[in-house]
């Protein structure tokens, strides 16, 4: 060996080892498809956790007068009265057969009042006033706004709203908007008052980001009315809505919160039981073994939708949302723990005549740390694949469950509840766009199938290229 | 006049293309296929068991002995569940004001409600050994009647898909692995991808929507049978059930074709890098000689495996496509008899699906044990 090679060797030596999580690391980044599905899998989890911010509605607002209203067409270029400019708006529509339920714009040079920023509950965003004569739309729109908004006829606030819609009509311009602040809200009997208000000419809807919308909490931090993008006057439903006027994509995005968490929390529920079901079944043998492994022998030898069902029928119906949420999740990972426990088990077996469990015993260390410390992180590459290759299957059976009914129910949404209308085909065959959350699932369940594909090639030393 | 000609001829082929496809995809999901290999499978398996050697005879013996431990406690997992549900069927009935409820007490002692869990269990594991699987309240029907019944359906559908999804998916995983990298393997792999990924569910919706659309009325979007199937001749009823398979077979198949299409291009790619295949191309054998007869043979063995899980899924997958088609299943049966809490209904499905489960990995591993001797001695 020559001077310079021995130079080369020491210099590889001095070199500290790559560690092999850091090497992991490097082997999935080599991974297109597995960093595609990564990317794919943040934006879908980053959407659901701002899913209020980035709906222009909230999950259960509707207006019940907007059934399967058809995704709004929009317009970028708005021709006003000063040229042309970027303006994007969206028609107001108006049903026009009841039985068919089309839709046609609502004319021009109609005069609408709009409110938000009102917490009456649920339909408190209504239009009204579209009547021609100036008399008789004076008073639809009192009583309008006495019904909804909850504004005494003799109030200031009324007036006020009398005197925009007089400055509206005066004005030339055929889409002018008036913003009216009213006076602090005065809770009466629990139902808090309107706060602000918007009068509108004509039958554009302006969209805009940061739109005022439906006040909620920011993250739990604090209260906003602000929506990454809508129209302050709404009737802009990117999605459409569905039966109950509510608009598809907010319930969607607040869907996807429930869809998504459910195969997170419930593959680690179940990996947290097949690990310590596996390991408690590989490492003691003898009489723990066979009862573990017997029981899950029994419980995959039914095949999992029958169970599934069972299960979620053994349980009570009459529950609140939550409650249904974790039960939903305690029943797929009930499903899911004896296969991965059959193959922890197998894994434990092998290692656990090793050395390092000897000296580890040796050195008195009580059986449940020997497991938790030293087996169970042996199998833990194992456990990290399983986990992102259990999770679509989740996705899936919460959507099935929710789709016949068993599992997330209304005014909750989740992406297999709102498919669970696709099961009339009258309404997929007239509305197709209710079929969009079908697309949302498979989106899901193909990101997280590239990137657990990326992880097992990437944690799995057997697995080719 | 032109356009509206040439849209009409579009038109025209279209549908014509429609109806071929229909066709290929009604051959493949004719009884025929399924019958055949039904009695293939009963004929080859009592040949076997004539000349069978003591080994396989064994094997088979201790597996049916395991069997029967596991069905039980099925059963025992299903009474205990049904009895944590909150009420039983006759509670609806307490509300019907034309049932008295002296009468309802009668009928909870004749189906012996009021005893406790295992009472019921153990006097229906003695009942079932006399035939007698109970009786459902909401059919008023003997459940072994219509538990079978439906089961022959979910059995005509799960088979007739795996027929569909092994047909189609093993010439793809060869296609995909001797032409891998090539356009071909990147087209399967994409279709394998998007099978994988796309809910059977929602699979069934955009098709009914797709015929709804393309050709209304045309073809059969859900159920089994036509109003008119009573009326129709033999040959015609079978057509009749065929048409309405085809749609619920391909939303199944469809589910279990994409890992199969991957596993079976990952052994071809294994047994193609083998010595032997090198030597078998040294001697000049051409390529169909040494992809069919040399490695096709090595790499379906690993797939005989993969035949247990298959059916598992497939009788899962089978369960949702039966309620989204309403394919009078047992899938679709336990739903309902779920919603209505008919208890021994519940339980007839819960076991005969089990059954059917357990049976069809006892055929895989007996047929792995047929093909490859090492698992018969172990």
């Amino acid at each position: 060996m020559s001077t310079q090679d021995t130079a080369i060797l020491r210099e590889g030596m001095t070199e500290k080892a790559e560690s092999i999580w850091n090497h992991n690391f490097r082997r999935f980044r080599k991974h297109t498809l597995g960093k595609t599905g990564f990317a794919i899998l943040l934006v879908l989890y980053l959407s659901a956790l701002f899913a209020d911010f980035l709906s222009p509605y909230s999950m259960s607002w509707g207006d019940n007068r907007k059934p399967y209203h058809s995704p709004s067409p929009v317009s970028l270029l708005y021709q006003g009265p000063d040229g042309t400019s970027l303006r994007p708006y969206t028609y107001e529509f108006r049903i026009d057969n009841v039985a068919l339920r089309t839709y046609a714009p609502v004319p021009e040079h109609t005069i609408r009042a709009i409110s938000y920023e009102s917490r009456l509950g649920v339909n408190d965003m209504r239009v009204v006033a579209t009547d021609p004569t100036p008399a008789r739309r004076r008073s639809t729109i009192r009583t309008g706004v006495i019904r909804h908004y909850r504004i005494a006829p003799d109030s200031p606030d009324m007036q006020k709203v009398l005197w925009a819609l007089e400055e509206l009509e005066a004005s030339p311009d055929p889409d002018a908007r008036i913003f009216i602040e009213l006076d602090p809200a005065v809770s009466t009997a629990g139902i808090e008052n309107a706060r602000s208000m918007v009068l509108v000419k004509g039958n554009k809807n302006f969209l805009s980001f940061f739109s005022r919308g439906i006040p909620y909490s920011f993250l739990g931090l604090f209260e906003t009315n602000r929506h990454f993008f809508g129209s302050d006057t709404g009737g802009y439903f990117p999605l459409g809505t569905d039966t109950g006027g509510r608009d598809l994509f907010s319930r969607l995005l607040h869907g996807s919160r429930i869809s998504l968490s459910v195969g997170l929390v419930g593959a680690f529920i179940t990996i947290i039981v097949g690990l310590l079901v596996g390991g408690m079944a590989g490492y003691f043998g003898g009489f723990i073994d066979n009862i573990l492994m017997r029981f899950s022998e029994v419980l995959i030898s039914i095949p999992s939708i029958y169970l599934l069902f069972s299960l979620r029928a053994a349980l009570p119906t009459d529950l609140s949302s939550t409650e249904v949420y974790m039960i939903i999740i305690l029943i797929l990972s009930f499903l899911g723990w004896p296969s991965v426990a059959r193959v922890i088990r197998g894994q434990v077996l092998s290692i656990k005549n090793e050395d390092f469990i000897l000296s580890a015993r040796t050195m008195g260390l009580s059986n449940m740390k020997i497991i938790i410390r030293h087996v169970l992180p042996s199998t833990l590459s194992y456990a990290i694949i399983q986990t992102t290759l259990l999770i679509p299957g989740y996705i899936l059976g919460e959507s099935a469950l929710s789709l016949l009914g068993l599992g997330i129910s209304e005014p909750q949404s989740s992406w297999g509840l709102m498919l669970a209308v696709g099961r009339n085909f009258r309404v997929v065959n007239d509305f197709p766009f209710v079929l969009v959350p079908g697309f949302f699932i498979f989106l899901a369940i193909l990101a997280w199938n590239f990137f657990g594909d990326g992880i097992r090639d990437a944690l799995d030393p057997k697995s080719k290229h | 006049m032109e356009i509206v000609r040439k849209v009409q001829a579009l038109n025209w082929r279209f549908t014509f293309i429609l109806d071929g496809v229909f066709f290929i995809l009604l051959l493949q999901a004719g009884f025929g296929i399924m019958v055949s290999l039904f009695l293939v499978e009963a004929v080859f398996w009592l040949l076997r068991l004539t000349w069978l050697s003591p080994v396989l005879l064994r094997f088979i013996l201790t597996r049916l002995v395991h069997m029967i431990p596991i069905i039980v406690s099925v059963l025992a997992i299903g009474f205990l569940l049904i009895q944590m549900a909150p009420g039983d069927i006759f509670t609806k009935m307490l509300l019907e004001p034309n049932i008295r409820p002296q009468d309802i007490e009668t009928f909870r002692r004749q189906f012996a409600l009021d005893q406790p869990w295992y009472v019921q269990f153990f006097l229906y594991i003695f009942r079932a050994f006399q035939g007698n699987f109970g009786f459902s309240i909401q059919y008023r029907v003997p459940v072994f009647t219509l538990v079978s019944l439906r089961a022959w359906n979910t059995i005509i559908l799960s088979v007739t898909a795996l027929v569909f999804s092994w047909g189609l998916s093993i010439p793809m995983g060869i296609i995909a692995a001797t032409k891998q990298y090539k356009w071909q393997d990147q087209t399967i792999s994409v279709f394998a991808f998007i099978g994988l990924a796309i809910p059977n569910f929602f699979l069934a919706f955009l098709l009914q929507f797709l015929l709804t659309r393309l050709a209304p009325g045309a073809w059969p979007i859900a159920g089994m049978r036509s109003l008119d199937h009573e009326s129709l001749s033999a040959i015609g009823q079978f057509f009749d059930i065929a048409k309405h398979m085809v749609l619920p077979v391909f939303v199944l198949g469809t589910s279990g074709m994409a890992s199969l299409t991957r596993i079976m291009r990952a052994n071809m790619l294994d047994i193609l890098n083998q010595q032997y295949i090198v030597t078998a191309r040294a001697k000049g054998l051409s390529d169909r000689v040494v992809i069919y007869r040399h490695a096709l043979r090595n790499a379906i063995n690993p797939m005989i495996t993969i035949l247990g899980f298959q059916i598992a899924a497939i009788m899962s997958g089978a369960a949702l496509t039966e309620v989204v088609l309403s394919w009078p299943g047992l899938g679709n049966l336990i739903l309902t008899a779920i919603l209505q809490q008919d208890l021994y209904l519940v339980i007839g499905s819960l076991l005969y699906s089990s059954i059917l489960l357990v049976v069809g990995n006892l055929i895989a591993d007996i047929l792995l044990a047929i093909v490859d001797p090492r698992v018969r001695i172990s």
